[in-house]
């Protein structure tokens, strides 16, 4: 009897922490899949952006997992012949996402106002090929949300993307990747 | 032993309410999203004929439309490039993701024409516009304003075939404010309509990333003004990045729809074709 009540009075102990911990970390989590992603090409002489408004993100600051990805078939070059190239590239049919699920190298401050520089680590995939990369970025806490801006260079070469070519003169291997997100309180 | 077992069930419930409202840490499901389907064709107009592609919002589209005479001159007329050739150049302005305006200027007649088309549906396989102009010819022959209109207003349906193949149907109405009978030298009279009706087919066929082959079959049907015929053209589209270039054969040199339907006399028996070519150079100005 003795260690039964014994029992009861640990697990209740149990069960009130762990409900103090889910509502500790419910407001630690942010969420939205509304933002911009764009890519810059650059040939000799010309250059074009490709957009999409259809970047999800997600970011988990207690568990530290940033998880990003946009359907490929949503970015947009401003010329539909072009955005049928690239997709066809891109093999989109197949490989539909870009994706990454990484972690912060350090955590962002949300109590702290203003711009933090952050870097995240972890696996990006696209075109069926995943490579870990670094990314650096800008994060901002604010009312809203956390505002996550980032920017960096892929390299097509490293995921088996042939660049396309404007008849015999080929796009550029690199390509200017950056995003702008606003991730609201789950 | 009761207690034990309410308490070992409760605590069952309970830890399954906690973990459902933590905070996961796994990777989220991976959704595809609703995105627009590509343009069918790579320019706003197949040869002669208008497209169903349209421009982007504040998308503007440069074009040149050349067409020289025909072939069968030979090498007195250089195979038809000393002939008078019909040039129009033109602008169209992409408004809404659906619409687009355009204004152009072509050298025979000194014909202004004014455009406009709508999409009214986008769909993976299939495409549908509705088209309009209105042409003003300027050149100085005395007529009132009213009887230097004409216009053109079709529909469009395009049908993506294949990945590679695209066919277009569009029925019109075509009509000339003016459209006087003129005396033949044998004294018949040479009889001139209104308007007219037709149907204009098209096929765009994608060989490389680059290139494509097109062909446009533009048919009079019903009643028609003497002489004219049916205009047939086929040409190449090469794709540059930003410029589409379009070099074809065609048995019209009018560009303007309204007047290669009421004005061509060129029969394809003769296969007498000229040679002409388009340039599209599209500008962002949306972004």
């Amino acid at each position: 009897m003795m260690y039964g009540r014994t029992l009861f009075r640990a697990a209740s102990a149990f069960l009130g922490l762990m409900l103090m911990v889910a509502g500790s970390v419910s407001g630690q989590a942010f969420q939205h899949d509304g933002g911009h992603v764009e890519f810059v090409s650059n040939v000799p002489l010309h250059s074009f952006t490709g957009v999409s408004d259809k970047l999800v993100g997600r970011i988990d600051l207690d568990g530290n997992t940033v998880d990003f990805y946009v359907d490929l078939n949503t970015l947009d070059t401003g010329n539909g012949k072009r955005d049928k190239d690239m997709r066809k590239t891109l093999d989109t049919a197949k490989y539909p996402f870009a994706e990454f699920f990484g972690a912060f190298s350090t955590l962002p401050d949300p109590q702290r106002a203003g711009p933090q520089d952050v870097e995240v680590s972890g696996r990006f995939t696209i075109h069926g090929v995943t490579k870990t990369i670094r990314v650096p970025g800008t994060a901002t806490f604010g009312p809203q949300g956390l505002r996550i801006q980032a920017a960096w260079i892929l390299r097509l070469d490293d995921y088996n993307i042939e660049p396309p070519s404007l008849l015999i003169i080929k796009v550029d291997d690199e390509q200017e990747i950056s995003l702008d997100i606003l991730l609201k309180p789950e | 032993m009761t207690n034990m077992r309410t308490f070992l069930f409760l605590l069952a419930v309970l830890l399954t309410g906690v973990f459902a409202i933590l905070p996961s840490s796994a990777q989220m499901d991976r959704q595809r999203a609703v995105a627009q389907p590509v343009e069918f064709f790579w320019s706003p107009s197949v040869i002669l004929l208008p497209s169903t592609t349209s421009l982007k919002p504040g998308d503007l589209d440069f074009t040149i439309h050349h067409t020289f005479g025909p072939v069968s001159g030979g090498m007195s007329t250089l195979f038809g490039l000393d002939d008078a050739a019909n040039i129009r150049f033109g602008l169209d302005y992409g408004v809404t993701p659906w619409a687009m305006v355009g204004v152009g200027r072509s050298r025979f007649n000194k014909t202004v024409d004014f455009r406009a088309k709508a999409r009214v549906w986008n769909k993976e396989r299939m495409q549908a516009s509705m088209y309009y102009n209105m042409g003003i010819e300027t050149l100085e022959d005395g007529r009132e304003m009213v009887d230097r209109m004409s216009y053109h207003a079709s529909a469009f349906v395009a049908h993506r075939v294949t990945e590679d193949l695209v066919v277009q149907l569009a029925p019109g109405f075509t009509r000339f404010v003016f459209a006087p009978d003129e005396p033949r030298f044998d004294g018949s009279v040479w009889q001139s309509l209104n308007n007219h009706w037709s149907v204009g087919s098209a096929l765009h066929y994608e060989l490389k990333e680059n290139v494509a082959v097109t062909g446009e079959y533009l048919a009079v049907l019903g009643e028609r003004t003497d002489e004219t015929t049916n205009v047939f053209s086929v040409g190449v589209d090469i794709e540059t990045g930003g410029h589409v270039f379009q070099m074809f054969f065609s048995s019209s040199q009018w560009i303007t729809p309204q007047h290669a339907v009421a004005w061509t006399r060129n029969p394809l028996s003769d296969m007498d074709f000229g040679w002409g070519f388009n340039v599209h150079r599209v500008f962002g100005t949306g972004r």
